[in-house]
C-alpha cells in the first residue's frame, strides 16, 4: 500500500523508473483500491517493466503469465498431474488397495500442479501478477480470466471453490492488437502509456546511462522523436532508445554524424522498408 | 457535487462511452483517497470510466465544459501541461470566446466582412513560423469571415468545415506550402506537416467551442453525437475519424481472427496426442480406449468480394477490404474484385503488399470504370463471363455496395446464376435504409436471390453482420 502519489514517484524513481503524475495517480489508485491495472499502449514502451519495477518496490515476487493465442485453464490456471494419478493407480492396483481408498488420493494436493494465476492467489502475503500481452490471447480465456479478477478465486471442480490468502496485485498489457469485452474492461482501471515528450524520454536516457554526454543524449533523442513524426511501419520505441544510446557508448561515439547513424541504424529500425525510408533522409534529419 | 459529477457521466454515455455503475461507484471510491486538485481529479476520472483510448478525447472536450469553474476545486486553478495526443484547452473562467463577434447573421456585424478571404502567403507564414496562439488566432479568424453561422450548421458540420477552410484558403495554401518547402530540411517539412495538423484540431475544437457558447445543451448533444464513433455514419467521418476506424476495424479482423480458427476438429487418423489420450484414459481407469489424434482440420471458408467502388460507398469498400485481408491467412483463398460499371479482379494486388499501399495501387491502376457511373449489371455480366468458375459450393459471396444502378439494366439472371452456384451470397449495404429503392437503387430487385441484405451505415452495425458472417 502506498500512502500517497509523491511515495509512488519517488520510490519508482529509486528503481529507476521515472513515471509521471498520471501513472502515479493510477497505480496507487490500483494498488490502494486492489483494481487490476490493464496498461495499453505502443510496444517497448514500458508497461512490462512498470511491473517488474512496482514488484521490486513493493519488495515482494512477480508471478508472470505470458499469453498467447491457445493458452487456456491447464497452463494458466491449474493442472492435474496425470502421469502421476496414472502411476498411482497402477501402484495400488498392484498393492491390492481398494477403489475407495486410491478415490480420496488421487484428487489430492500432491497431484496437483498451480500454474501462475493459482500461484498468484495462494501466496501468502500479495504479489504482483502480471498478465502480458492478453491481447495475443483468445475471448474463452478473458471470460475465465473473469472470475478471477473480479472475486479473486477459482472455481475447481475437484476441489471446491478456492479463495486466495492475499490479494495480488494484478497488472495486465496490451499492445492494442484487438479489443477487450467490456466484462474485462469494466473490472479494471485503465492506463495507456504513449511514446514520451522529448524532455521525458531524455531524463530516463540520462537516468538509466549516466555516462553518457549531455550533449550526444540530447541529440540522440531528438533524431528517435523525429523519426517517429514520420511514417513508419513500426517507429522506434524507448527500449530502442535506450539501445542505441548504449551502442554508440560501446563504440565510443561522441558525435552524431550520419555515417555512425547509417552504421548504427539497424538498432533502432527493425523493418527494411523502414530502413529505406530513413536512409534517404537521414541528412535532413540531423540538420538542426 | 457528487449530481454533478453523475450528470457528467450521463452525457459521458450519450457520447459513446459505456460507462457501468461498477466503474461509477470506483469512481466515488477513489476520489474518497485523493486530494481535489484539478490534475487529480482529471486523471482520476479518466482511470476509472475511461477505458479506451479513442475516447480520450471526448472526455477532454466534456471535461473541460463541465468543470471550468475555480469554486470547484479546493486548490487555485493551475493551467496543467498539454499531454500529447489531448488537446485541453484550459478555460480561466469568465472569457468570452471571441470568435462569437461578428458572425450575428448573414452581412456580419461588426467590421462587416462576409466573404473576405485571408491573403495567401500569410497562410503560409503562419504555418512556417506561427506558434501556437498564431494558429489559434488564424482559426478564430476564419470561423468570424465567415458571415452566417447558423443552428443548422451544427448538424450540416460538414458545410461549415468547408466554408471555414475556403475563407482561409486552406487547400491553396497547402499547395503553396509544399512548394515553398522543396528545398527546406526533413526537419522543417516534419513541423509543417505537423503545424497543418494541429490547425485542422484546432479548427474543430474552435468550431465546437463557438457551437457551445452559442446553442448549449442542443450543441453538446450533436457534438457528443458526432463524438460517438460507433453510431456515426459512414458519410458523416472526418479524416481524423477516418484513420480511426481502419484501426477498429483491424482489431475487430484480429478479434475475429482468433475465433475462427478455434473452429477446429481432430482428426481421425494420423499421429496421436499422447498427453490427451492419457487425460482422456482416466474415465476408463487408466486404460486408454480412446485414443485423441495431433492433427486438427480447421474448417476455412472460401471468400469472395465484389465492391463498388464509387463515390461514397468507397469508404465502406476499403474498410470490408481491410478486415478480409486481415484475416486472410485465416480462410483458403480470397478473391477479391473491384467494379464500377465493369468489374476487375484485385486479388494479386495484396498478395505481398501493405494493404493501404494495396488500396491505392488499385486506385492508380485498376481497370474497373470506363464512364464513372455506377452500371450494376454490367458488372454482373462481366462477372458471369470471365469469372463464374471461381465460385463452388463452399463458397461465400460478398456484395458490397449501394445499389444505385443509374436506371440501366439489372442483369438480374446473371445474378442469378450467382446463387446457385455458391453456398450463400450475402449484401452489405452502407447506404441508410431510408434511402433503399429510392430514386436508383434497386436493391429490391437483387433482394431475393441474396441469403441476406444487411444495412452497414455505421461501424456498429459492421460489427454485428462481420459476426455473424465470418
Amino acid at each position: 500500500m502506498f500512502r500517497s502519489i509523491d511515495e509512488v514517484k519517488n520510490s519508482l524513481l529509486e528503481a529507476n523508473y521515472i513515471v509521471s503524475d498520471k501513472i502515479a495517480t493510477i497505480i496507487f489508485l490500483s494498488v490502494n483500491l486492489q483494481k487490476p491495472l490493464l496498461i495499453e499502449g505502443p510496444a517497448g514502451v514500458g508497461k512490462t517493466e512498470l511491473a517488474k519495477v512496482l514488484a521490486k518496490t513493493l519488495k515482494t515476487d512477480l508471478i508472470r503469465l505470458q499469453c498467447y493465442e491457445g493458452l487456456d485453464e491447464s497452463k494458466a490456471l491449474f493442472e492435474w498431474n496425470y502421469q502421476k494419478q496414472l502411476l498411482r493407480i497402477q501402484a495400488n492396483h498392484l498393492t491390492d488397495k481398494n477403489w475407495s481408498e486410491t478415490k480420496e488420493n488421487i484428487f489430492s494436493e500432491e497431484f496437483f500442479l498451480a500454474r501462475p494465476l493459482l500461484q498468484a492467489l495462494q501466496a501468502p502475503k500479495p504479489v504482483v501478477l502480471l498478465i502480458d500481452e492478453l491481447d495475443k490471447s483468445d475471448e474463452e480465456f478473458e471470460s475465465f480470466l473473469l472470475e478471477a479478477l473480479s472475486d479473486y478465486q477459482v472455481s475447481i471442480p475437484e476441489l471446491g471453490t478456492v479463495r486466495a490468502k492475499s490479494i495480488p496485485i494484478v497488472i495486465l498489457t496490451s499492445n492494442n492488437y484487438r479489443e477487450f469485452s467490456d466484462a474485462l474492461k469494466r473490472r479494471c482501471l485503465h492506463l495507456y502509456i504513449n511514446y514520451p515528450s522529448f524532455e521525458q524520454e531524455l531524463a530516463i536516457v540520462r537516468l538509466k546511462l549516466p555516462q553518457l554526454k549531455d550533449e550526444l543524449a540530447a541529440k540522440i533523442v531528438k533524431f528517435v522523436q523525429n523519426l517517429r513524426k514520420l511514417n513508419l511501419k513500426k517507429g522506434p520505441s524507448i527500449s530502442e532508445t535506450l539501445d542505441w544510446a548504449r551502442t554508440l557508448l560501446l563504440l565510443g561515439m561522441d558525435e552524431l554524424d550520419s555515417k555512425t547513424v547509417a552504421d548504427t541504424l539497424n538498432v533502432i529500425i527493425k523493418y527494411q522498408q523502414d530502413v529505406a525510408k530513413v536512409e534517404a533522409r537521414i541528412n535532413g534529419l540531423l540538420l538542426d | 457535487m457528487q449530481e454533478k459529477i453523475l450528470e457528467f457521466i450521463e452525457q459521458l454515455r450519450l457520447g459513446g462511452v459505456r460507462v457501468s455503475l461498477v466503474e461509477t461507484f470506483d469512481c466515488f471510491q477513489a476520489l474518497k483517497l485523493l486530494s481535489w486538485d484539478k490534475e487529480t481529479f482529471y486523471h482520476t476520472l479518466l482511470a476509472t470510466l475511461v477505458k479506451d483510448q479513442e475516447q480520450h478525447r471526448l472526455f477532454d472536450k466534456l471535461f473541460t465544459y463541465y468543470f471550468k469553474e475555480d469554486a470547484f476545486f479546493h486548490q487555485k486553478d493551475k493551467l496543467y501541461k498539454l499531454e500529447k495526443g489531448s488537446l485541453m484547452l484550459s478555460f480561466p473562467a469568465g472569457t468570452n470566446c471571441t470568435c462569437c463577434e461578428g458572425t450575428e447573421g448573414p452581412g456580419g456585424g461588426g467590421a462587416g466582412q462576409g466573404r473576405g478571404s485571408l491573403p495567401l502567403q500569410q497562410f503560409v507564414q503562419i504555418i512556417r513560423l506561427g506558434l501556437k496562439e498564431d494558429l489559434e488566432n488564424l482559426i478564430i479568424k476564419g470561423i468570424s469571415m465567415v458571415g452566417g453561422i447558423k443552428q443548422q450548421d451544427l448538424i450540416d458540420r460538414e458545410d461549415i468545415v468547408r466554408r471555414i477552410k475556403v475563407s482561409l484558403q486552406w487547400k491553396m495554401g497547402e499547395y503553396e506550402l509544399s512548394k515553398n518547402l522543396q528545398e527546406s530540411s526533413e526537419q522543417e517539412k516534419i513541423m509543417a506537416k505537423e503545424k497543418l495538423e494541429l490547425l485542422e484540431e484546432l479548427l474543430e475544437e474552435k468550431l465546437d467551442q463557438f457551437f457551445l457558447e452559442r446553442y448549449k445543451g442542443e450543441a453538446l448533444k450533436e457534438i457528443l453525437k458526432r463524438s460517438n464513433l460507433k453510431e456515426l455514419d459512414f458519410f458523416h467521418l472526418s479524416q481524423n475519424q477516418v484513420k480511426e476506424i481502419k484501426r477498429k476495424v483491424t482489431q475487430l479482423a484480429h478479434k475475429l481472427a482468433t475465433r475462427v480458427s478455434r473452429r477446429e476438429t481432430r482428426g481421425k487418423k494420423g499421429k496421436v496426442d499422447l498427453r490427451d489420450t492419457v487425460r482422456k484414459s482416466r474415465v476408463t481407469g487408466g486404460v486408454p480406449l480412446y485414443p485423441v489424434f495431433r492433427q486438427r482440420q480447421p474448417c476455412r471458408p472460401e471468400f469472395v468480394i465484389l465492391c463498388d467502388l464509387s463515390g461514397s460507398v468507397r469508404l465502406f469498400s476499403e474498410f470490408m477490404l481491410q478486415l478480409t485481408y486481415s484475416i486472410q491467412s485465416r480462410f483458403i483463398h480470397v478473391h477479391s474484385f473491384a467494379f464500377i460499371d465493369t468489374i476487375h479482379e484485385i486479388t494479386p494486388y495484396f498478395q505481398e503488399q501493405d494493404i493501404t499501399d494495396a488500396i491505392r495501387e488499385i486506385y492508380y491502376h485498376g481497370k474497373f470504370s470506363k464512364t464513372g457511373f455506377s452500371h450494376y449489371g454490367q458488372s454482373f455480366q462481366a462477372f458471369s463471363n470471365e469469372y463464374l468458375n471461381i465460385i463452388s459450393r463452399k463458397t461465400t459471396v460478398l456484395i458490397i455496395g449501394d445499389a444505385r444502378n443509374n436506371y440501366q439494366k439489372p442483369s438480374l439472371d446473371e445474378f442469378k446464376k450467382l446463387q446457385d452456384l455458391a453456398y450463400r451470397v450475402f449484401w452489405l449495404n452502407p447506404a441508410p435504409i431510408e434511402t433503399w429503392n429510392t430514386e436508383d437503387s434497386i436493391i429490391d430487385a437483387y433482394k431475393p436471390f441474396c441469403q441476406k441484405v444487411f444495412e452497414c451505415r455505421n461501424l456498429s452495425q459492421l460489427e454485428r453482420v462481420v459476426n455473424q458472417i465470418f
